[in-house]
């Protein structure tokens, strides 16, 4: 057997999800650890920028970058371990599609920090500066993007795991694959062809929705009936389905956080297309105006809930008011 | 090396004056992936032909793309041309720079060669990423099943039949005939209903080439174009056909004789419950009602037509029977109803006998009707000194009917001529009218006629209909002259709107085919396709499509047998190939798809939990490829990748 493969796991901006997650692998961490040494792992060790910097190219065989690049520190450091490892796992959904942070692109850098920042419900307090002059000299911080954008969109990657987190189960699926030479892993094999509805247990019918009912506001949910036919608003048919179905098998919908099926670039333009296609769709052609605004109207939030985890990756990617010609 | 060549049309001047096509063509030469580029005057000319057959194969292209006017004029031509310089001719794409560029840019000649690079660069982007495509093949069955037997149905079961086609004519009723069998004259040449309908009848009955399902009804229809399965119910008529001679001798005998409501003869009259609807009925045959023979519901008991009937024809054990049909095509001609005119309580329908229906006057005046062509006040048999007409009742009305019923005027005026035969010559007519719409052929002439046949034409729809001791009042408002009139009548005749048979909606479900908003079947296109439905192989005749006098539906019924014919000559059919296909692989079950096709060409597949494509019913709308969340499903001709390809290219800035 060759040597161990050196692998490392980063995270940027993040809930910390996607560390746990790796965690959850439970004692197949032991099988890893003899396959592989973990030569960087901030979560779990004390490396510093030196010692990174200190690697030689291509030192580490595969880094798992999780989270979202939103400032200007994640940015360096994720191109700094991209010179130093020869495959890049974009880790979640954060990394491969921006994840639920990349909604910040909704909004400007200035109004993030002056939600953030001189909101009511926060103590006022001065901005973030990258530079700040105290008394003992000067202070730097990291700062913030403009926007968020997918990983691939910084650096190159080899491969794509989303999910927020990913489950153990595609963790163990994809560890055994992308350690083994033998094994050959293209570069969107760890997504799903099918979406969440082809594991989904839940009996379907033709689509005839007439609108949408929040979630909390649904009574007599039938738990065995597809949500979406019910009228509730399930990313499931737009949403790569490797998870196997975990939420809508608990009646709840699912939300996306798998991001697009294998070879579909916009989520969320997919599902509001396809919402579009059969909502109100029964005796559509007598309709007035109002009742197909109330119709519309039904879907709450569209951004919110069609690009929850993927409005970077999609082609809106962020708002765009303020860009320059 | 073969590549892509680009022929450029000047269209005269219509394109050639405002697009500068050398410079055009200098551009779309230096293209990705173009290796010959030409313009030429008129790319559709005999010369133009020649010129891209002859390129073809001096340049050894692989795919051609014309920048010229709309697919829609010239993309079958040219689709023929590549064809015939042995490419296939999907091989072959259009860029539209007339309607979509000079047309409508003519006042700016660089903008508008500008525009016209980056249509030409879509088409050629488009291009690169096409491939060959096929169309599919289906088997046609040659028969053909017609539903509704009135004048519709039995004129395109005839035609059909003529042109050496097996058809089945399904019809509820025991009899063929419908609406037009009721009717005593026809406008505007008053000709005797019966007179030129009973010989198309006996002809239906002695054709070879037509099965007759009388009593019977469709009850599932599955499959598509080239290869339908019906299942038709045919309800049990107690009585075998094959002996009964119509001879009457039960009906004369049955207990329940003169007790049950006449349906042919509008309620006026009463049957038994063995009936034939009317004398002249194709089948001659008669039917046991089952739901008034005293013997059927009481398990056997009165055996009166049993002991009359010579031939023993009648069996109590008979059942409703499913036949199973295979067509090739489907005609519907299910025909109308009157409008129950209750729906407008101010008329008083119902409240007198004195208030009737056209369809009831019809039959009234029929010499061979319930008052054997006597006419006189249905409350009390006394002479009938005035009668008044109220024309659109529940037509033209928002809250009901919006649509014209385009018969009801005529079919007033006739009666005027009717009535004047019958009865005295100094009894009043007023018709009361919003306008009176003579719209075909000889019908205004008609319409001159009958004004000189001493009627009040009263502008004006009346506010209430009351019922008095005697006669019958009604007020009026007349436009024409400004005044409330009062008019006093022996008998008011109301003419309903006309609305699709009863079952429409059922049988538009069964059929998988659409209806338009006011309950008719809707056809393909209201003046290109007025036979067609949406979905491949029924086609629609008579008034099932909308309000129909009798020569239109007749003509509609030879067009849709026409129509139908084309199908049927054919021993195969071709599907369309630019449809859409699903890819097992990806898809996943949501079912999103079924719910928009609008010609129901797809279905899913339980066992294998996928949506499934029906080649031939496809039409390649594309809705559903648009839709599908997964992409599982491509639409052939117009994949995703040539879209983007596509969309780079037009958004693309040029360069200096």
């Amino acid at each position: 057997m060759s040597e161990k493969k050196k692998i490392g796991f980063y995270w940027t901006g993040s809930c910390g999800g996607c560390q746990v997650s790796i965690l959850d692998i439970d004692e197949m961490l032991l099988d890893v650890a003899e396959q592989a040494e973990i030569v960087f792992w901030p979560c779990a060790m004390d490396p510093k920028y030196e010692d990174v910097k200190a690697m030689d190219e291509n030192e580490i065989d595969i880094m798992f970058i999780n989270g979202a690049i939103r400032l200007d520190e994640n940015k360096e450091m994720v191109e700094l371990l991209r010179e130093k490892t020869k495959e890049v796992v974009s880790y979640g959904s954060c990394a491969c599609n921006g994840g639920v942070f990349g909604l910040g692109n909704l909004s400007s850098k200035d109004e993030l920090l002056e939600k953030g920042y001189t909101n009511k419900t926060t103590d006022q307090g001065p901005f973030p500066q990258k530079i700040t002059e105290v008394e003992e000299g000067e202070l730097e911080l990291a700062e913030m993007l403009d926007h968020i954008k997918p990983l691939d969109e910084h650096i190159d990657v080899e491969y794509y795991l989303p999910g927020c987190p990913p489950l153990p189960t595609q963790l163990e699926d994809a560890l055994p694959a992308l350690l083994d030479d033998e094994i050959e892993v293209e570069e969107r094999d760890l997504i799903t062809d099918k979406s969440v509805c082809d594991p989904c247990p839940m009996e379907r019918e033709e689509k005839e929705i007439e609108r949408l009912i929040p979630i909390q506001e649904a009574t007599d949910i039938d738990p065995d009936e597809c949500l979406l036919d019910q009228g509730i608003l399930c990313m499931g048919p737009a949403t790569a389905g490797m998870c196997e179905a975990p939420c809508t098998e608990v009646g709840h919908p699912c939300v996306g956080c798998n991001g697009p099926v294998k070879g579909v670039e916009d989520q969320g333009s997919r599902m509001a297309s396809a919402l579009a296609s059969v909502m109100g769709i029964e005796g559509e052609e007598n309709k007035t105006e109002e009742e197909v605004m109330e119709t519309m109207n039904s879907v709450r939030d569209p951004t919110g809930s069609f690009y929850m985890f993927s409005l970077p990756s999609s082609i809106m990617q962020f708002r765009r008011d303020d860009i320059d010609e | 090396m073969s590549g892509i060549g680009v022929f450029i049309c000047h269209c005269g001047s219509n394109i050639a004056g405002t697009v500068d096509v050398d410079e055009l063509t200098e551009y779309a030469s230096d293209l990705n992936g173009v290796t010959f580029a030409t313009n030429y005057k008129y790319m559709c000319s005999d010369p133009g032909q020649e010129l891209i057959k002859d390129s073809v194969e001096e340049q050894d292209l692989d795919s051609v793309v014309v920048a010229a006017c709309s697919p829609r004029m010239h993309e079958e031509t040219f689709q023929a041309v590549v064809e015939d310089a042995g490419l296939n001719p999907y091989r072959f794409q259009m860029a539209n720079i007339r309607e979509q560029c000079s047309w409508v840019h003519s006042d700016d000649m660089e903008k508008a060669t500008e525009k016209a690079k980056h249509l030409v660069e879509m088409s050629v982007e488009k291009s690169r990423l096409s491939e060959d495509l096929e169309k599919t093949e289906v088997d046609v069955n040659s028969d053909a099943l017609v539903i509704g037997g009135g004048i519709a149905g039995i004129q395109s079961a005839l035609d059909l039949a003529d042109q050496g086609k097996k058809v089945y004519l399904v019809e509820r009723e025991p009899s063929i005939g419908g609406k037009m069998a009721q009717l005593d004259k026809t406008f505007p040449t008053l000709d005797c209903s019966s007179c030129i309908l009973t010989p198309k009848m006996t002809d239906v009955a002695r054709n070879p080439n037509i099965e007759l399902l009388t009593y019977s009804e469709v009850e599932e229809v599955d499959g598509s174009v080239g290869d339908f399965e019906v299942k038709v119910k045919k309800k049990a008529t107690y009585v075998d056909w094959d002996k009964c001679t119509a001879c009457g001798d039960c009906a004369e005998a049955c207990r329940r004789s003169g007790n049950v409501e006449d349906e042919f003869n509008e309620g006026l009259d009463n049957r038994g419950a063995i009936y034939t609807p009317f004398p002249q009925a194709v089948p001659a045959a008669y039917t046991i009602d089952s739901e008034v023979c005293i013997s059927l519901e009481y398990d056997g008991t009165c055996t009166s037509c049993r002991e009359v009937c010579e031939l023993d024809a009648i069996d109590l054990d008979d059942e409703d029977e499913i036949v199973e049909l295979n067509v090739g095509s489907i005609i519907v001609a299910t025909g109308y109803d009157l409008m129950d005119p209750e729906k407008i309580y101010e008329y008083g329908y119902g409240k007198s006998k004195d208030i009737i229906t056209n369809l009831e006057l019809e039959r009234i005046i029929d010499a061979s009707g319930p008052t054997d062509g006597e006419i006189h006040r249905l409350s009390d048999g006394e002479d009938v000194e005035s009668v008044t007409f109220i024309l659109c009742v529940g037509s033209r009305d928002e809250e009901l009917q919006s649509y014209c019923c385009r018969i009801g005027c005529m079919g007033a005026l006739k009666h005027v001529h009717l009535l004047r035969d019958h009865l005295d010559e100094d009894v009043d007519i007023n018709i009361c009218y919003t306008d009176i719409r003579s719209f075909g052929k000889g019908y205004e002439e008609f319409y001159r006629r009958t004004r000189d046949l001493d009627v009040n034409f009263v502008r004006g729809r009346p506010s209430e209909v009351n019922v008095q001791e005697e006669k019958v009042e009604l007020n009026v408002f007349d436009t024409t002259m400004d005044k409330l009139l009062q008019v006093e009548s022996d008998l008011v005749v109301l003419v309903p709107a006309l609305l699709p048979s009863e079952g429409t909606e059922e049988l538009s479900r069964q059929l998988r085919i659409t209806r338009s908003s006011d309950g008719f079947l809707q056809e393909a296109h209201p003046k290109l396709r007025p036979m067609d439905t949406f979905t491949n192989g029924i086609f629609i005749a008579g008034c099932c499509q909308g309000p129909k006098d009798i020569p239109d539906s007749v003509s509609q019924a030879s067009g849709a047998a026409a129509k139908a014919s084309t199908i049927l000559s054919k021993d195969k059919l071709q599907s369309e190939a630019t449809i859409a296909s699903i890819d097992d692989d990806i898809c996943s079950g949501c079912k999103m798809c079924i719910s928009v096709c609008p010609y129901d060409a797809i279905e899913y597949n339980e066992e294998d939990e996928v949506a499934e494509i029906t080649d031939v019913l496809c039409m390649g709308c594309g809705s559903c490829a648009s839709l599908c969340p997964t992409g599982a499903i491509e639409h052939k001709g117009f994949k995703d990748e040539m879209l983007e390809a596509m969309i780079d290219a037009g958004l693309t800035e040029e360069e200096g």
